[in-house]
């Protein structure tokens, strides 16, 4: 691979991976569904396309950081995500090292 | 919203049954409060150019079936060559062509080692060996090229070109009519399966060693075989032939029955013409040296191979009964409640 846009788009893509389920989890601490989650994601700058966040919604439903029920809104059925008891855990810790790895990044970059 | 619904069909015949209704559900929630959210923005209703617009932004309906899917194991050898959406379908050929041919295989190692024959355990790792090098790279090319190609060009489809959908929503309800379709990757399975069989074929006329292995000098096929190539090689290009009709238009079931109505008879034909051969495997050399074991194994390989014809021709009888029920009850749809569906 030459050191062109596709080498950055690989890293760039890399770096929001993990930073995007930080998101996600953060966004659903208040109770949601997948497209009302992705207008608010977007709303603050960190877009995400459907075909990648309705699937990581389901993902960490299996692994047990979020709870989902299907719920009546506006005469629709919709399915609503939120954070599971260990979801709150795990973000917290999470968090934490998302702080300690701005502060070390930061620290860096001042020199 | 006909588009949106052809298109959450065309996502669902590439989901797992198990959870297919599920996620289509909630998909189609997602998409309906968007398109909403839009028209509430807009003042009037979206227009079907502005909802293709929509569901393009959503996805190739491959990639977002793949998407879902808990499996995401790929195929890389240094870089990837067969990522996590069409994994499970290369798995799943993959294991059909090598059942077939390790089976064979083994089946004619164990007769001949039952028979007190020589069988060193490096005869028997050669010819499973050679078996899983050709399979394993002729499903793995023609697999990854089918990958590049959707990598390359995600975009290359058309919402408008979704399934069309089935039935009106009172036959909609009917499980057994919702299942009518023929999904994309099936019949792309089944054509590069077929393809793959058909080389194997080709090759065993000409190297009888992929079947006999280190026995070929002592038997070979009797002439029946070759008798039944052709008619088995025409319902392999059947099978390719539908296979790659329905890639094209998977809506297309009452063609892709009446194909499989067609390939079940002749192959109940051949079947029937090769039980009333009696003999299957002959010895190479029949005026040579008879002394040995060999009039007894070939014996026992005769009578495996009655007993498998037989099992096949029961499984045969079933599917003609099968497709012939399936045929009748599509042909029964009238036209306008059936649509273009089941042509």
């Amino acid at each position: 691979m030459t050191l062109d846009g596709s080498l950055f788009e690989n890293l760039r893509l890399e770096l929001r991976r993990g930073s995007l389920i930080l998101a996600v989890l953060t966004q659903l601490r208040t109770e949601q569904y997948g497209y009302t989650l992705r207008k608010a994601l977007a709303d603050h700058g960190m877009a995400i396309d459907e075909g990648t966040l309705y699937p990581l919604l389901r993902r960490l439903e299996t692994q047990g950081l979020l709870v989902s029920e299907w719920r009546e809104e506006d005469k629709r059925n919709k399915r609503f995500y939120k954070l599971s008891a260990d979801g709150k855990l795990i973000l917290k810790q999470l968090l934490a090292e998302w702080r300690s790895i701005d502060a070390s990044l930061n620290g860096i970059l001042r020199g | 919203m006909e588009l949106v619904a052809r298109y959450l069909e065309t996502v669902g015949s590439y989901l797992p049954a198990a959870q297919k209704d599920d996620i289509i559900k909630e998909l189609s929630e997602n998409i309906r409060s968007e398109i909403e959210d839009k028209e509430v923005e807009l003042g009037r209703p979206l227009t079907e150019a502005e909802q293709e617009a929509v569901l393009k932004q959503h996805g190739h309906p491959l990639l977002v079936a793949g998407r879902y899917r808990q499996d995401q194991r790929s195929v890389a050898f240094g870089r990837q060559w067969i990522g996590p959406v069409l994994f499970p379908f290369y798995i799943k050929v993959l294991s059909f062509n090598l059942g077939i041919s390790f089976s064979v295989t083994f089946i004619v190692f164990v007769v001949l080692f039952a028979a007190g024959q020589a069988i060193t355990f490096s005869d028997a790792v050669f010819a499973l060996s050679l078996q899983l090098i050709i399979q394993f790279a002729v499903v793995t090319v023609l697999f990854s090229l089918l990958d590049k190609h959707l990598a390359k060009f995600p975009d290359r489809w058309d919402p408008r070109k979704s399934r069309e959908l089935k039935y009106p929503k009172f036959i909609e309800a009917i499980p057994s009519m919702r299942t009518a379709w023929i999904p994309r990757l099936e019949s792309a399975s089944q054509m590069i399966a077929s393809a793959v069989f058909l080389a194997w074929l080709r090759a065993a006329q000409k190297s009888p060693h992929l079947i006999f292995g280190t026995a070929v000098g002592i038997f070979r096929l009797a002439p029946i075989w070759h008798q039944i190539y052709a008619p088995s090689v025409l319902i392999i290009l059947i099978a390719i032939v539908q296979g790659g009709i329905n890639l094209l238009r998977p809506d297309w079931v009452r063609l892709g029955t009446a194909a499989r109505l067609a390939m079940s008879s002749i192959t109940f034909v051949v079947v029937y013409f090769l039980i009333r051969a009696r003999e299957w495997v002959v010895l190479a050399n029949p005026n040579g040296n008879v002394a040995g074991n060999y009039p007894h194994v070939l014996e026992i390989i005769n009578q495996t191979v009655f007993y498998s014809l037989l099992f096949v021709g029961l499984i045969g009888i079933v599917q003609i009964l099968r497709e012939s029920w399936r045929l009748v009850r599509i042909l029964q749809t009238p036209r306008n409640v059936s649509r273009a569906s089941d042509r």
